[in-house]
């Protein structure tokens, strides 16, 4: 019994311990944004993030839309409101779902790529490298792909809330035999603004997540090969419950008045 | 003048430096020997402020490291270049990259120079280190070798004061050794370096040291030039270099 009271206090210790590490290691990552890294060397995480993470975010994304118009025909004929089903898909995907399943396939591909990066680069001393060349390593591995993602994933955000409306449509109008104008009109007379722009910057905090989780769990592993697996593991299951509730507060503060 | 006092290091609930002290004289080379795991890479990880002691301190010229802010330390570091075990080349950048690493960003700000140059650079410290026409290739295409005076290049390319090599023959073979130790020996007469060697090769420690230092149960228990060191009775210093299996040093300690 007392084995097993130990064993809980242990383990809420290294939790305490582990919020302290990774909050001091935010602010240090924010506060190294100076000097601004070159572009030259921004680049490459531009390229990564938006580029290489496109056919994966198009490809979920229009199987999101094309399921979803699927399932609400099915489920407002029997109100016969089927023809809202533009309005319905757009707001969810703008608001909800475009967000956070892009926010979620990117946790699965660049926090656990980032957290393998810097893993890697932990075990071969090579941040050590960096810390005794006098060069920040927040500055040179964390802040470019920071900022980064802050510009990616909201377009990709968009790019993801697009192809899940099109897709949607492609299914509405060929059981329903909507045309596209009539869709588009249903879509703007449900969608504002505020569904928009919300979607927009919970893409925002998600990126934060996804880059500072992934450096996080990256910065700190130990332990060699094994120790690289387990951080990226743990940067992918982090980031995934982490986005999941910043979207429940997000969405209490924007839709919970 | 780099020097350590009292210098205290515990891992979890293991001590790894127990009270050590120790003097660097400028422009020799200081060679620090002892067994695997007994702290050597610790200690040389102390007196460039990668670790932080528990007790002791470690002074540059006077100044405690312990005293130094972020930016003071990063200052300090520029006088400082150390060479890895494994290298630490950057993967992702090109050899000629790698080693005009520490000028592009000298003080942790990036600089912009003519690229032609900064190969020019390149080219020509990798020289220095006998290597030719590897500038363009990647750190994984280059042997184990090839890494280690790659590295060696871009420790030397920013004319640091302090050098500080762990374990720089360790995985090599005899003649890579020794070429590897003719540089480190010419680095120090030509560039007037101060150097710290950490090693437990034998050979290379009479061939490049004017100091060698003694690690043993956290502290250091010899220090004096080869000669002396060859002539010392200290039972754990002569099981040591004359690589006996029985004596006061335990297996696995």
């Amino acid at each position: 019994m007392i084995y097993y009271q130990a064993m809980q206090v242990t383990k809420i210790t290294e939790f305490i311990q582990t919020v302290g590490r990774f909050s001091l290691f935010t602010g240090r990552s924010y506060r190294s944004f100076l000097p601004i890294p070159p572009f030259s060397h921004m680049f490459k995480d531009f390229y990564e993030i938006s580029v290489r993470s496109l056919p994966i975010i198009a490809l979920v994304s229009a199987f999101m839309g094309i399921i979803m118009s699927y399932q609400l025909i099915y489920e407002l004929r029997t109100f016969g409101a089927e023809m809202y089903v533009g309005g319905i898909v757009a707001v969810a995907v703008c608001r909800e779902l475009g967000p956070v399943f892009a926010a979620m396939i990117l946790a699965g591909r660049l926090s656990s790529g980032i957290a393998a990066e810097l893993g890697t680069m932990r075990i071969s001393e090579q941040i050590d490298a960096l810390e005794i060349m006098s060069v920040n390593p927040h500055n040179y591995l964390v802040a470019p792909r920071l900022v980064a993602a802050l510009f990616m994933i909201p377009l990709l955000t968009v790019f993801a809330d697009a192809i899940a409306i099109g897709a949607s449509y492609l299914v509405a109008g060929k059981i329903l035999n909507i045309h596209i104008l009539k869709y588009m009109d249903n879509i703007r007379f449900y969608l504002d603004s505020m569904d928009i722009l919300s979607g927009l910057l919970k893409s925002v905090a998600f990126s934060q997540i996804i880059v500072i989780v992934g450096s996080y769990f990256g910065y700190y592993t130990r332990g060699g090969a094994e120790g690289v697996g387990k951080s990226t593991t743990n940067a992918v299951v982090t980031a995934s419950i982490m986005i999941l509730v910043a979207d429940y507060f997000l969405t209490a503060l924007f839709f919970g008045g | 003048m780099i020097e350590v006092k009292g210098l205290y290091k515990r891992f979890h609930d293991k001590e790894v430096l127990n009270g050590v002290d120790l003097s660097i004289e400028e422009g020799k080379i200081t060679t620090i020997i002892g067994q695997s795991g007994c702290g050597k890479s610790v200690l040389l990880k102390h007196i460039v402020g990668l670790h932080r002691p528990d007790k002791g301190t470690v002074t540059i010229d006077d100044v405690s490291l312990a005293d130094m802010d972020d930016d003071a330390l990063r200052a300090c570091r520029t006088q400082f270049s150390y060479l890895f075990q494994g290298g630490a080349l950057f993967d992702s950048l090109s050899v000629w990259e790698n080693v005009v690493f520490p000028l592009v960003w000298a003080g942790g700000h990036h600089h912009h120079y003519e690229k032609d140059m900064l190969q020019e650079k390149a080219r020509q410290t990798l020289e220095l280190v006998g290597m030719h026409h590897v500038e363009n290739m990647k750190p994984s295409e280059l042997s184990g070798g090839m890494k280690k005076r790659a590295a060696l290049a871009r420790a030397i390319v920013h004319n640091p004061r302090y050098i500080l090599y762990d374990e720089p023959t360790t995985g090599l073979d005899p003649v890579m050794s020794a070429v590897i130790d003719d540089l480190i020996r010419r680095l120090n007469t030509e560039l007037g370096l101060t150097s710290v060697v950490v090693t437990h090769d034998m050979q290379s420690v009479s061939h490049v040291s004017d100091q060698v230092c003694m690690l043993y149960d956290g502290r250091i228990v010899f220090k004096g030039s080869v000669p002396e060191m060859n002539q010392n009775s200290n039972p754990i210093l002569k099981q040591f270099i004359k690589r006996k299996n029985k004596g006061p040093i335990l297996f696995g300690r």
